[in-house]
């Protein structure tokens, strides 16, 4: 039990009591005095207050108290007189709220802070189209008009404080906010209605780069970040009792229905798709796609049936919940967002996709776009608009004015050899508007003289170009000593056409005449004044933007309304929609440029876009406007995307609405709170522990992710804890209460709010509908993790941010940490900022040229000593005398003198400590000129050896590593060691004729026409092949047939055959036609008779056959 | 003077009542305590205490201190007058009854129990209830009991006899 004390607002006390606390999200923190007796009247007015010490600075370890204050009279009843009962005056419900309280009195009005271009009527009805951050500021500027004495912040949560990448992408996400005499309290309710889930807190902190706290509210920072620790059941373990209930059971869904809205749908579009009842259905909305679709068997063929659209949960999940229907629109009413066919963050990549080829005349070209990922839905470039947007003369013109000044000081020079020379002395550019035409009015108030006594005239021209014809010229006078008098000069209307964009340049000029220019001269000026210059423009009715190919012609998709309209979502002229006039095809940069209409704002009487509101393309540092086509039908590919997008967004909606969400009102063990110094705060997040109530079993409930000996949680609210067991979730505390009253310490009460609705990605890209699960750490990652109080949160967003959680908590690593160098923080709030917050620094004021030296156990700074011989650190001295050292000098005639030159790695060695006078190239070694060594010069012809650039090589001797006398070095690098012909003959190759065949020449004479190759030798044995004539009279000691080759041919006759008693050993066979003639003897075969015929060659001669010995015939066998 | 009964080593009970500059002997009044009252079992608050169903006995929040609850007691007086010329016995006995209760209705008091020697601040007179009484034409007598309550039974306070005064002990 703990009293507190009211005090009145000049700080008198006023009354001690026992109070209770009700922290809240989204609304003021409340202290109560539920009732105060007293015997005497206590003047509880607005102002009173209570410092309320529940919370507690982590960083000093001190309670902080948070200011309390009466915001209205309280209830009093007198019931006895004063003094006289202690109950004579008797309060009920004395309450007291933190500084959030004027939330709820301050109007909000449309104001905003300082002149920033955005428009503001300080009235209470605010219709705008903004981000969540364009709303807090003008939230600032409503309690800074109102309470102007106070220090308020009013911003959006940031990564710092634990937002993730999808909460900001949120938060940033422009839309339409309109509300009507309503006070902040109530505009921080639509923001949280109109961005989902984007609520606020109350914080008592000090700004960043601020030294003193102020009251702040940090809009999307509920649930941000945990409370202390976590609770589980148990003694010392903080919770005495979990209360668990289905906090969605009537919100349950088993099978969606999803439709998206009818925006830029055709009519009837889904009746020319083959689907069953195709004339009968009725469908204007958006649908899943049709592959997703149930069928109906119509006549033997199975067509989807419109009927059918639906998507279900899983079987498990059906069988536990059973069916449970729900219809959603998702045509951006109530919390769904509106899924309609658009180009909306479409990208190049996504346009390619649509089409079924590449030559398809709408496909982007690749050439052009090499990137995928730009998005169509950016402006590319736009043209330029020269209007304010203002009401100009006659209301349809519009007038911009320039002005500068001018302070023509100092000397000319008159060049040699010229008698009249031009001097510029001030140049201006204009550009031609839209419409072709302006008006230029320029008044030059100039003063002052030009002191030139050499001249004969001098005039001053306002010189224009774009075809103005001669510049106007006016002449100027001298003063009593001769000086050139400068004066204002004004040409009042100068009109311009040209075409749009065409510049105009108007320049001031002296012209200087001389009698003679024989020699350079230089003269004085003087001339100051102002120059100043109004352009009137006639307001041009359009504006142009150049898109990338969007994959289709607008000219051939059907206008949906009056027309075909584009609407900015982002930069200037975002909310702002304007119809389409125009639409051309860009063949050389595969885009397309738009004509659009300008309108005008009959609120503010302004026409957009204009000088201050333009539309942006692409430019440096700047993406582009982003921008979707309304009201017109858009093509097959466009729908076929969006119904995928439409089913991503409903299967989203079905897994999120198939579970059971749980809501856990856990009772707080008061003691616990106590001895662990624990607090509890409202819109932070409270993290419990259990393996039995608070168990998600196998479904996404409270999304649990078994992991390692912990779970991490994946939830959106992306916090990760390492623990070493048990169940965790995690919620956002909807309401505390402590009550200091109820017992010897203080008792805590808290509701826990349930899981965030999705917000259905409406942060996220068009195409990346589908959540994406963005906590995976490896098993290792958690089981390595050494958390001994289980209470280490850190973060980790999809972009892989990892943000610890616990504000003051120090990150440790025992290896090494490295990051890239940017990202998010900066400022060096967290560790060492300068080189002096180093514990063995001490340099606290260093100076410039001053360096650090360590002595004594530490680093301190010293000036560098710049008398005497010292090298600076930067800049170029040359050293005179010899720099050097132990081992190595370098002269002052650059001779140096080292004991090596090492390469690492090693291309370079020039000796070593065992090789010491060695050069040692290693690896690739690259010559640019010719190699010499010896001789006397740079020159080859004296050394040693050499080799030129072009790699002729030059050596007084060759030798090869284990080469001998007997052997020689061939051009491919191998020696030979063959024995060759060392002398011989005179061999003269035959020419001519005689090509071929050579001649020998010897001794005993010359010898003609001797093959080179298949010589018979005189001697030994050869085989000679093919056909040899002989034309003389051969002689052989003996002819021997090879084998049973033949001697002669048919063709090749002997015609004589001597012999000298030549024996014929074997058979004669001889043809039957052959005779054999014996002188004048003929021994021939008589075939008729076949008997041996023996006549004389002589007809007539009588042969006669005798024998003597036996002659036989007819069949009897001789004998001896 | 009112009638004292004489009683051996009789121990005075003292009572300062708000506004008394001293203390004054309830035998001023006539009145002698009859008991000695105060309680020697003081109770302390009960603590904050957490019952574990799955655990034996409490756990209890034991701060650095422990408490008391502030107690009542009763003190029975016994007053008896004698008559005297021109006034009745009973009309004495009121009148000192009387007197007595006037100063226990001073608001907060002081007592000191000589007896004992011990007292109390921060009491208040609570009720009285008569447990016998007799009246005759010579005397008259009543023995009744005061209940008072003491709300701070933590300081300890003591009697200066030489200045007559109940101050709580630094």
């Amino acid at each position: 039990m703990s009293k507190f004390t009211i005090y009145s607002a000049s700080g008198t006390p006023l009354y001690e009591g026992t109070p209770t606390y009700t922290g809240s999200y989204r609304k003021p923190g409340m202290l109560e005095f539920r009732e105060i007796n007293s015997p005497e009247y206590i003047d509880f007015a607005p102002g009173c207050y209570v410092d309320y010490t529940r919370v507690h600075d982590e960083v000093n370890d001190v309670e902080v108290p948070r200011r309390f204050k009466i915001y209205s009279v309280p209830q009093v009843k007198k019931q006895a007189r004063n003094y006289t009962y202690g109950g004579a005056f008797v309060y009920q419900s004395v309450q007291l709220y933190d500084a959030s309280k004027e939330l709820e009195l301050c109007p909000f009005r449309d104001l905003v802070k300082g002149d920033n271009r955005v428009h503001f009527s300080t009235q209470p009805s605010i219709t705008t189209f903004e981000g969540v951050d364009g709303l807090a500021r003008r939230f600032q500027a409503c309690l800074e008009d109102m309470y102007p004495n106070e220090r308020w912040v009013v911003r959006t949560a940031t990564e710092n404080d634990g937002a993730s990448a999808d909460l900001v992408a949120l938060m940033n996400e422009a839309r339409e906010f309109s509300v009507s005499g309503v006070n902040l309290l109530e505009a921080l309710d639509k923001v949280f209605e109109i961005w989902p889930d984007v609520g606020w807190v109350y914080r008592y902190e000090v700004p960043e780069n601020e030294d003193y706290p102020a009251n702040t509210i940090i809009i999307g920072g509920g649930g941000l970040n945990p409370n202390q620790g976590t609770y589980a059941y148990g003694k010392g373990n903080g919770l005495k009792s979990i209360t668990r209930t289905v906090a969605n059971a009537d919100e349950l869904a088993t099978r969606i229905f999803a439709y998206g809205s009818s925006r830029n749908m055709l009519p009837r579009w889904y009746n020319d798709q083959n689907i069953k009842d195709a004339d009968s259905v009725d469908i204007q909305n958006l649908m899943i796609p049709v592959s997703e679709w149930g069928t109906t068997t119509v006549g033997g063929v199975d067509l989807p049936d419109a009927a059918k659209a639906y998507l279900d949960a899983d079987s498990a999940t059906m069988t536990r919940l059973g069916l449970r229907p729900k219809t959603y629109y998702f045509d951006g009413t109530g919390d769904l967002p509106e899924i309609y066919p658009t180009i909306r963050e479409m990208t190049i990549a996504a346009v390619r996709a649509t089409k079924s080829s590449s030559s398809d005349p709408y496909y982007p070209s690749t050439s052009v776009y090499t990137s995928g990922s730009a998005r169509v839905d950016k402006v590319l470039s736009v043209g330029t608009v020269f209007d304010s947007g203002l009401a100009g003369e006659n209301g349809k013109s519009s007038v911009s004015n320039d002005s500068t000044v001018v302070s023509q000081v100092g000397t000319m020079t008159m060049p040699a050899g010229e008698s009249m020379k031009q001097f510029d002395f001030l140049t201006r550019t204009y550009t031609i508007g839209e419409s072709g035409s302006m008006v230029l009015s320029v008044n030059a108030d100039l003063g002052g003289t030009v002191v030139c006594d050499f001249a004969r005239a001098m005039n001053l021209l306002i010189i224009t170009s774009a075809d103005m014809g001669t510049p106007t010229t006016y002449e100027l006078e001298q003063d009593a000593l001769g000086n050139w008098l400068i004066g204002s000069y004004n040409i009042p209307s100068l009109p311009f056409t040209g075409t749009s964009g065409q510049t105009v340049t108007v320049k001031i000029a002296l012209v200087v005449y001389t009698t003679s220019g024989d020699s350079a001269r230089t003269f004085t000026t003087n001339i100051t004044g102002d120059f100043t210059s109004e352009v009137t423009r006639k307001r041009a009715t359009t504006f142009k933007i150049g898109i990338r190919q969007i994959g289709f012609d607008i000219n051939a998709q059907a206008a949906l309304g009056d027309n075909k309209t584009i609407a900015f979502r982002s930069g200037k002229c975002a909310g702002r929609s304007f119809a389409i006039k125009t639409c051309t095809y860009v063949q050389a940069t595969d885009s397309w440029s738009l004509e659009v209409i300008r309108s005008q704002d009959d609120s503010l009487s302004q026409w957009f876009p204009n000088t201050d509101y333009p539309v942006r393309g692409v430019e440096t540092n700047y993406g582009g406007d982003e921008f979707v086509l309304l009201d017109i039908a858009m093509p097959d590919e466009y729908v076929l995307a969006a119904e995928m997008k439409l089913l991503n967004a409903a299967q989203e909606l079905l897994d999120d609405a198939s579970v059971e969400r749980w809501q856990y009102n856990p009772e707080i063990d008061a003691k616990f709170m106590v001895e662990n110094d624990r607090e509890i705060l409202p819109g932070e997040s409270m993290t419990l522990m259990d393996g039995q109530i608070v168990d998600g079993s196998s479904d996404n409930a409270i999304h649990l992710l078994q992991h390692g000996g912990g779970y991490v949680l994946t939830s959106q609210e992306q916090r990760i804890l390492l623990s070493s067991s048990g169940y965790i979730t995690s919620a956002l505390v909807d309401t505390v209460v402590i009550s200091e009253g109820e017992a010897a310490i203080p008792t805590y009460k808290v509701t826990l709010l349930d899981r965030k609705r999705k917000s259905f990605s409406e942060a996220k890209g068009a195409d990346s509908i589908s959540s994406t699960p963005v906590t995976k750490l490896s098993s290792t990652t958690t089981n390595t993790a050494t958390a001994t109080k289980g209470d280490t949160y850190f973060t980790l967003d999809e972009n892989g941010n990892v943000t610890l959680k616990e504000q003051y908590q120090n990150l440790w690593v025992s290896g090494w940490m490295a990051a890239g160098g940017v990202g998010t923080g900066g400022g060096g709030g967290g560790g060492a900022s300068y080189l002096n917050d180093l514990n063995d620094v001490n340099a606290p004021s260093p100076s410039n040229g001053q360096a650090l030296v360590y002595r004594s156990g530490e680093w301190v700074n010293e000036t560098i000593q710049v008398s005497g011989n010292y090298i600076p650190l930067s800049g170029s001295t040359a050293i005179t005398g010899t720099l050097g050292a132990s081992g190595w000098s370098i002269t002052t005639g650059g001779a140096a003198s080292l004991s090596s030159i090492t390469r690492s790695g090693a291309i370079l060695y020039i000796g070593n400590t065992n090789n010491q006078g060695y050069v040692w190239l290693r690896e690739d070694t690259y010559i640019g000129g010719a190699m010499l060594m010896g001789g006397t010069s740079t020159s080859s012809a004296n050394a040693l050896w050499s080799i030129t650039s072009a790699g002729a090589a030059t050596f007084a001797s060759v030798a090869v590593n284990g080469g001998t006398s007997s052997g020689f070095l061939k051009a491919d690098g191998s020696v030979d060691t063959t024995t060759y012909l060392t002398s011989h003959q005179s061999v003269t190759l035959a020419t001519g004729t005689n090509s071929g065949t050579m001649k020998l020449t010897t001794a005993a004479g010359t010898t003609d026409n001797i093959a080179v190759k298949n010589c018979v030798t005189t001697d030994g044995t050869q085989t000679i092949s093919g056909t040899k004539t002989f034309s003389a009279t051969t002689t052989a000691a003996n002819i021997i047939p090879g084998g049973t080759n033949d001697l002669g041919s048919s063709s090749s006759r002997w015609s004589n055959i001597y012999g000298s008693n030549a024996n014929l050993t074997g058979n004669l066979s001889m043809a039957q036609a052959s005779t054999i003639t014996i002188g004048p003897i003929t021994i021939s075969y008589d075939s008729v008779n076949k008997a041996l015929h023996i006549s004389g060659t002589d007809n007539g001669t009588t042969i006669g056959l005798y024998c003597d010995g036996f002659v036989s015939a007819g069949g009897v066998q001789s004998n001896s | 003077m009112p009638y004292i009964p004489a009683i051996r080593d009789y121990k005075p009970f003292y009572i300062q009542a708000n506004g008394d500059v001293t203390a004054w002997d309830t035998t001023d009044y006539g009145l002698v305590a009859q008991t000695q009252p105060f309680p020697c079992n003081f109770e302390v608050k009960e603590p904050y205490k957490n019952t574990w169903f799955d655990e034996h006995g409490d756990e209890e929040y034991i701060g650095a201190t422990m408490y008391l609850k502030g107690f009542e007691y009763t003190v029975k007086f016994f007053v008896k007058t004698l008559a005297t010329v021109g006034s009745s016995p009973i009309e004495k006995l009121n009148s000192q009854i009387d007197s007595f209760m006037g100063k226990l209705l001073q608001g907060e008091f002081k007592i000191w129990d000589s007896w004992q020697e011990r007292g109390y601040q921060s009491v208040r007179y609570v009720k009285q209830s008569i447990e016998d009484r007799d009246v005759t034409d010579e005397y008259a007598w009543m023995l009744f009991s005061v209940t008072m309550k003491v709300n701070d039974p933590a300081t300890e306070v003591s009697y200066n006899s030489t200045n007559h005064t109940i101050t709580a002990t630094a």
